[in-house]
């Protein structure tokens, strides 16, 4: 009888819908505040744990993400095992040699300790500068590298020579205004001891909005002799390959355990932790923020799913006569559910659209006044750009089609 | 429509042909209501008037012309076709291509210009914006109303908007203009100038029924169909009168 008639074009029913909401401009708010909450909470909170997650991903990995660490003190979950830990032997530079000489895996190894202390230069004083004692390889696994000068010789960390490399910010406030190759060579005081600086790093940069760069570099035998040699060192190793680093840390296991004369069965009195042991870490707490996230998502978007489908339920009730009109006029019954769906789904991604860009105000809001950086994922849009389609379609399939069901001639009576 | 050309020379073809068309409604525990069982038959180019008191069936026959219903019983030709078994979707196509509606109550959008009210079957019968535009202004035009395209009906006057549904009936080219009471909410002035609407739209050949309960409406048409209780209580042709004072070019 006719050509096949296709669907009203999607701009047409998206032109309706969007003319049918602006005529109801609050009503219509209301009807998404639920998609409103959720997109934007969505785009918020992963947004932040997006910042959050970059900035510890950096840290943690900061030596290198195939470097891992020989520690007297592991990660302990409970007091238990924090007091079981205390009575662990320290870790010493003989224990350091041992691991080198022995380990077959190992391609540098470091022992080190942190603390902090004064440091002068003239009428320059910074007070509590983190001091990081290293031995010589060190250099083979220090990711940040030198913007001047050398790393230690083997002769300087043997000999337990006063030297030190210092910090990119540590340079800049101790000769400021000066080039940090203009450092080299000065004589500067640690804790009123002299040191003569050989070195300068290169910037790293600030994490959380804490420098990165305020810190100095002395041999550890040095460090031993400022700061006593009571404190169990750590020591920081690189393997051969970083596809090699589950077989030295065990290899590393082995021969501590050797060293200690641990029995078969006995706990091992040290720990061993790669950047991956904390980023596992990192991770389940993350998985807890997102379990909860999806769970407050998954309700608003139910719950304003159902304000959809209850307001559009009115609103097919309200314009019964315009639907008897347009099946009058030959609107088939496809016709008519397509343009309510529309309508409903239109709704849907405006309310997600208004909280997309409500949680991304909030988060670079949040941003500018945290040191936290603003990394916007791709992915949350467009997850939750696809779940208000669902919810779109999904609560409004049912008015749409009590709307396409309507009989003409009842629709076209209708007051 | 296919067919169109053959009967426009002898004016003779039938375009609707009605045998033992009847409708029983069912009210649930009471079975019947029966209001109709009706042979009839329009030529293509006839100025129908049907007539009847309210209750008379005039309304029920009015929506099964429409494809708006179906019978419960008979066989209704429509532009050669039967479409008295047709399912919800195929009515709907039926009176999209064949049938333009013009209510009392108008039934236009409310919210939209009278040139989209007019559009409105063409969306449905899947035309493209640029033709549906022409093709609109053109119905318009037809109502001399096309300097009006832009206006909502709320700023249009009732006249007005009666002539807006009626170039929204004329845009698919319909096989019959199906008037429900048409001046039934105008004023007699008002009411003369749409009824001049359809003589001239007869006299460029269409087919126009108008379902009325006016005398004075229906001493436009060339033939008169009164009804009574659901059945054809006379069929009269009869000379139409036509208005002296030509109010409308």
């Amino acid at each position: 009888m006719k050509p096949p008639r296709r669907a009203v074009g999607l701009s047409e029913g998206v032109f309706i819908a969007l003319d049918a909401i602006w005529a109801n401009k609050l009503r219509s708010f209301l009807t998404v505040l639920g998609n409103i909450v959720a997109v934007s909470s969505i785009i918020l909170v992963v947004t932040i744990l997006q910042g959050v997650n970059s900035e510890v991903t950096d840290l943690l990995t900061g030596e290198g993400a195939d470097v891992y660490t020989v520690r007297r003190i592991g990660v302990a979950f409970s007091h238990e095992e924090v007091m079981a830990m205390r009575n662990r032997p320290r870790l010493t530079r003989e224990d350091a040699r041992f691991l080198r000489r022995e380990a077959s895996t190992i391609a540098a190894l470091s022992a080190g300790r942190d603390d902090s202390a004064r440091i002068d230069y003239g009428n320059e004083s910074l007070g509590r500068v983190s001091v990081h004692g290293r031995s010589y390889e060190w250099a083979l696994i220090d990711s940040t590298g030198l913007q001047e000068g050398r790393y230690f010789s083997p002769l300087e960390t043997e000999r337990n020579r006063p030297v030190v490399i210092l910090g990119a910010d540590i340079a800049e406030q101790l000769f400021p205004g000066l080039p940090a190759a203009s450092a080299l060579g000065r004589r500067i005081r640690i804790d009123g001891l002299h040191f003569s600086v050989i070195g300068v790093s290169e910037s790293r940069g600030s994490s959380f909005g804490f420098s990165q760069d305020e810190f100095v570099v002395v041999p550890v035998g040095t460090f031993q002799r400022l700061f006593g040699s009571r404190g169990s060192l750590r020591f920081s190793v690189k393997p051969r390959s970083p596809e090699m680093v589950e077989e030295s840390m065990e290899e590393a296991r082995m021969l501590m355990r050797l060293r200690h004369r641990l029995r078969p069965g006995d706990d091992d009195d040290f720990a061993i932790t790669s950047s991956d042991t904390f980023l596992n870490l990192y991770k389940q707490f993350t998985a807890g923020i997102y379990g909860a996230l999806i769970g407050i998502v998954a309700m608003a978007l139910v719950v304003g799913g159902i304000v959809i489908m209850n307001i559009m339920l009115m609103v097919v009730t309200e314009r019964t006569r315009e639907i008897g009109i347009r099946k009058a006029v030959g609107a088939t019954y496809q016709q008519v559910l397509w343009q309510f769906l529309v309508e409903a789904v239109t709704m849907s991604l405006l309310g997600g659209l208004v909280g997309i860009s409500l949680g991304y105000m909030a988060a670079a809001g949040i941003a500018s006044f945290s040191p936290l950086p603003f990394v916007m994922a791709g992915w949350s849009v467009a997850a939750a750009l696809a779940m208000v389609l669902i919810v779109g379609v999904v609560f409004g399939i049912y008015p749409a089609s009590r709307a396409a069901k309507l009989d003409p001639i009842a629709a076209l009576r209708y007051e | 429509m296919s067919d169109e050309g053959v009967g426009n020379g002898d004016g003779k073809r039938r375009i609707i042909e009605i045998r033992g068309l009847s409708k029983i409604y069912d009210m649930g525990k009471l079975k019947v209501e029966a209001s109709l069982d009706v042979d009839l038959d329009i030529e293509k180019n006839e100025f129908v008037a049907i007539m009847g008191p309210s209750g008379s069936g005039k309304s029920t026959l009015m929506n099964l012309l429409g494809c708006l219903d179906t019978p419960t019983r008979g066989s209704y030709k429509l532009n050669g076709h039967e479409v008295s078994h047709l399912d919800d979707n195929e009515l709907a196509a039926v009176r999209n291509e064949e049938i333009g509606f013009i209510f009392q109550t108008f039934n236009l959008l409310p919210r939209a210009t009278a040139l989209h009210n007019v559009e409105l079957p063409l969306i449905y019968a899947g035309c493209s914006g640029r033709e549906r535009r022409q093709r609109a202004l053109h119905a318009l035009e037809i109502t001399g109303l096309a300097d009006r395209a832009d206006h909502r009906p709320n700023e249009l006057s009732g006249g007005e908007r009666q002539r807006v549904a009626i170039a929204r009936a004329l845009v698919n080219d319909p096989a019959i203009l199906l008037a429900d009471e048409p001046t039934g909410n105008l004023d007699s002035k008002t009411s003369y100038e749409v009824m001049e609407l359809f003589i001239r739209l007869h006299e460029s050949g269409q087919t126009v029924i108008v379902v009325t309960h006016e005398r004075d409406i229906a001493v436009y048409a060339h033939r008169v169909t009164r009804f009574l209780d659901g059945r054809i209580v006379s069929d009269e042709r009869q000379t139409p009168k036509r208005a002296a004072a030509p109010a409308t070019q």
